[in-house]
């Protein structure tokens, strides 16, 4: 026993965090989400901005309705193919004193762009060819090609403003611990592996927001963070499983907060190079076997939303709910038969838990596959290593996978990474898709570009390079305290959070 | 030394770390970019040997995921492991000393069926499952306990709770049988022939000498127990070992995976050595000269 209390008071933490929503002055909250937090730098990160965003700033942000306003720019527009200029606002400090500034934003994005740091996302900005501070609060971003998603690049990590100075002479590591930025709030205290606490920055310069303190808490398991949530101890959770939906909203502390179609775009691929899926027959059989309607219903219960869309309804280039395959066995086994595979055949679909009830909606397919002949053998993937077999071709010829414009809001990351021939997510290739995907990122034109997105759409709809599912909703827990919701760019920004009328 | 070997080895054929780091979309010639500067293009003996270099200078490399030394990583959650496992156990010991010894007084009846069935559902209840039940019972339910977290003193309850499970079954089933042996002696008879009551017999005479397999049973337990926290500290979100194992193991963090079984097995063996101290301490007879 003297051991364990030694134990207990050296080594332990038991913090004061406590959960619950606020006194009479500042308000107070606890946000539940299921990993830890590893790093506060923006530029490094290999997690979810959710955090720094709160701590740092872009030059543009997303309002309420999510639309693109000004962040730490005023304007921003294209001046050539290759350059953009952004005017910067004036007067923002750092946390640390220091000025915000043109050559705070050149720091920022060269520190990223230097191949020697090896930053995990660099590839969001690899479009960037330099950065020119003209004058103090001018910027110009020139590109390697004509590059329209520029504004959106700069809303994202790792495009976050840090202190030049501050930034250089910690060094990274340090900074990662020790982050200071413009944004609304500043870090207050880090129980490594436990929570995150922020407080209120008060020479922000903008609109002082109502919650004073929030501390970021991490809990893996779903039902111990709705359990958390509904108790009281926790004010907002993320990543509510579908099946914990009406556990929130029988509950007379919490409410669910729905963002329809706020998750990815769900699919079964076919590698269209290898027999008999490439066969276009044998895909377009496949999608009229499948009864998608029935799956959404059923299995996911309504936690998604059947669609043919290849974009969400929030995302540029999105051109309404396309006309897709019916639920109709009879056409499948005629198309079958057509492609020679009248007694149909044998393939393995693999899943990974990525996804809503991954396992059951397979066995559901294959289920539905069986009555048309096609026999198929599901097999579940550990999370890891689906991460490393898919990029590099070693899944089945069947596999599940879901995409999405995460939180770009653009048909761009929604789709090239899993139609471009040659893309490690990608088992199609259309030379005229291919050619029209190219041209999306390079023109300027965005009424061009919507064009296109409708375009490819049709022509992949046509080619079934995959079976057409559904686009998944998701969801958070939200303390009936708060006023605060989900949002489809998966973003938390703790100065929209308002106490409840 | 094998379990470094093993580890270091099936790990590695378990999947890349260089993906998991990456965003998805990331090209082909990113992830080798990314993979030759963490050095993992290497050939997997020379990568070896540079880890037991490593190893023998108390270098045990650098979390991949965390972006920290992976030792420091780990011996800043173990208190909190040790901690959480120390108060499982001295559960487990009491309610599995008590069950034990309640059955073998009344061996084959009543107490000693229901006994049975406590001890046999402990040991058949999944540590997750356990654990979500006590959630939803004594924190959403009753209000009794948090459900998650280390900020008070009461969080500790429920993993703990949920961890003592499992080893109150093997602990309590020890005890029974080594009580039964023990209450047949002759000292035993001698002692109810003096009048002693059967309650002074168990606890003053019988206990004492039937402890020693007992002692090797909850020393073996607590290594299960390192184990079981991997799935008790993610249920209850409670910031130990165990949980930073889990993190380690779903990002294919190399270091960090090598390093917690490296030291897990130091802190096995070294209980198992308590353990056999202990022996000494209970059972004159092993003593060979004093």
């Amino acid at each position: 026993m003297i051991v364990v209390l030694a134990i207990a008071s050296f080594g332990v933490r038991f913090g004061t965090a406590e959960a619950a929503s606020g006194d009479a002055k500042g308000l107070k909250i606890v946000i539940a989400r299921p990993f830890d937090i590893v790093g506060l730098d923006p530029g490094f990160l290999t997690e979810s901005a959710q955090v720094v965003d709160n701590i740092f700033e872009t030059l543009v942000r997303r309002n309420l309705d999510e639309k693109l306003e000004p962040g730490l720019a005023l304007s921003w527009k294209q001046l050539d193919d290759t350059t953009w200029e952004f005017k910067l606002r004036e007067g923002v400090t750092f946390t640390n004193g220091e000025p915000f500034n043109a050559e705070a934003v050149k720091y920022s994005i060269d520190r990223v762009l230097d191949p020697a740091n090896n930053a995990p996302t660099r590839s969001y900005i690899t479009t960037v060819k330099e950065v020119k501070a003209v004058d103090d609060t001018t910027v110009h971003v020139i590109t390697n090609a004509p590059d329209p998603l520029i504004p959106i690049r700069f809303n994202r990590y790792p495009t976050e403003v840090v202190p030049p100075k501050y930034a250089g002479e910690v060094g990274q590591e340090k900074f990662a611990q020790n982050p200071v930025g413009t944004g609304p709030y500043k870090l207050k205290n880090w129980d490594k592996g436990s929570s995150v606490t922020l407080v209120i920055n008060e020479s922000y310069w903008g609109d002082k927001p109502e919650v004073e303190e929030v501390t970021f808490k991490a809990i893996p398991e779903a039902a111990t963070r709705v359990s958390a949530l509904i108790n009281g101890e926790a004010d907002i959770i993320t990543a509510v499983p579908p099946e914990f939906r009406s556990q929130i909203e029988d509950s007379s502390t919490a409410k669910l907060s729905v963002v329809e179609r706020g998750g990815n775009t769900v699919y079964v691929g076919f590698k269209t190079n290898v027999s008999p899926f490439d066969n276009v027959k044998v895909r377009q059989a496949l999608n009229h076997a499948v009864d998608v309607d029935g799956i959404v219903k059923n299995i996911l219960q309504g936690a998604a939303v059947a669609t043919n869309s290849l974009i969400g309804p929030k995302d540029f280039g999105y051109a309404g709910e396309p006309e897709g395959y019916s639920y109709d066995p009879e056409k499948a086994r005629k198309l079958l038969s057509d492609a020679g595979y009248p007694n149909g055949f044998e393939a393995t679909l693999d899943t990974v838990n990525w996804y809503m009830k991954n396992t059951d909606v397979a066995q559901a397919i294959a289920e539905q596959l069986k009555q048309v002949g096609v026999k198929v053998k599901v097999n579940n993937v550990e999370s890891g290593v689906y991460r490393t077999i898919v990029p590099t071709g070693e899944q089945s010829p069947m596999y599940t996978l879901g995409w999405s414009s995460t939180n770009t809001m653009d048909a761009d990351a929604a789709i090239f990474a899993v139609l471009r021939s040659g893309e490690p997510y990608s088992t199609y290739g259309n030379p005229d898709v291919d050619a029209l995907l190219d041209e999306s990122r390079s023109s300027s034109d965005q009424e061009r570009r919507r064009q296109i997105y409708a375009e490819i759409q049709k022509r992949v709809i046509a080619d079934a390079p995959r079976i057409f599912l559904y686009q998944e909703n998701t969801y958070y827990g939200v303390s009936k305290k708060l006023d605060w919701k989900g949002r489809t760019d998966g973003s938390l920004p703790l100065r929209t959070i308002k106490r409840a009328e | 030394m094998s379990a470094v070997a093993l580890t270091f080895f099936i790990i590695r054929l378990s999947g890349d770390p260089v993906r998991l780091m990456l965003p998805p979309e990331a090209s082909e010639a990113r992830v080798s970019e990314m993979r030759e500067f963490l050095g993992f293009d290497r050939p997997m003996s020379v990568q070896f040997i540079d880890y037991l270099k490593g190893v023998m200078r108390g270098d045990l490399g650098k979390s991949l995921y965390f972006k920290q030394p992976a030792l420091e990583l780990f011996i800043d959650r173990l208190p909190a492991t040790i901690l959480l496992a120390a108060i499982a156990i001295v559960l487990a010991v009491v309610i599995g000393v008590s069950l034990g010894a309640m059955a073998a007084c009344r061996k084959n009846g009543p107490v000693d069926y229901a006994v049975n069935a406590i001890v046999l559902a402990g040991q058949s209840m999944p540590v997750f499952w356990i654990g979500i039940m006590l959630i939803f019972a004594f924190s959403l339910r009753w209000h009794v306990f948090p459900s998650s977290g280390n900020e008070r003193w009461l969080s500790i309850v429920l993993p703990a709770i949920s961890l003592a499970a499992y080893p109150v079954a093997p602990i309590a089933r020890t005890v029974r049988s080594s009580l039964l042996n023990a209450l047949s002696e002759n000292y035993i008879i001698s002692a109810r022939a003096q009048g002693f009551s059967e309650t002074q017999i168990i606890f003053r005479h019988a206990l004492k000498n039937a402890m020693l397999p007992v002692v090797t049973v909850i020393g073996l337990e607590f290594g299960s127990l390192l184990g079981g926290a991997v799935v008790t500290e993610t249920v209850f979100s409670w910031p130990g070992v165990g949980r930073l194992v889990m993190t380690g193991v779903l990002n294919r963090d190399f270091p960090l995976v090598q390093t917690s079984v490296l030291m897990i097995s130091l802190v096995y063996i070294l209980v198992n050595f308590v353990t056999d101290l202990l022996y000494l301490y209970i059972d004159p007879r092993i003593r060979i000269d004093s």
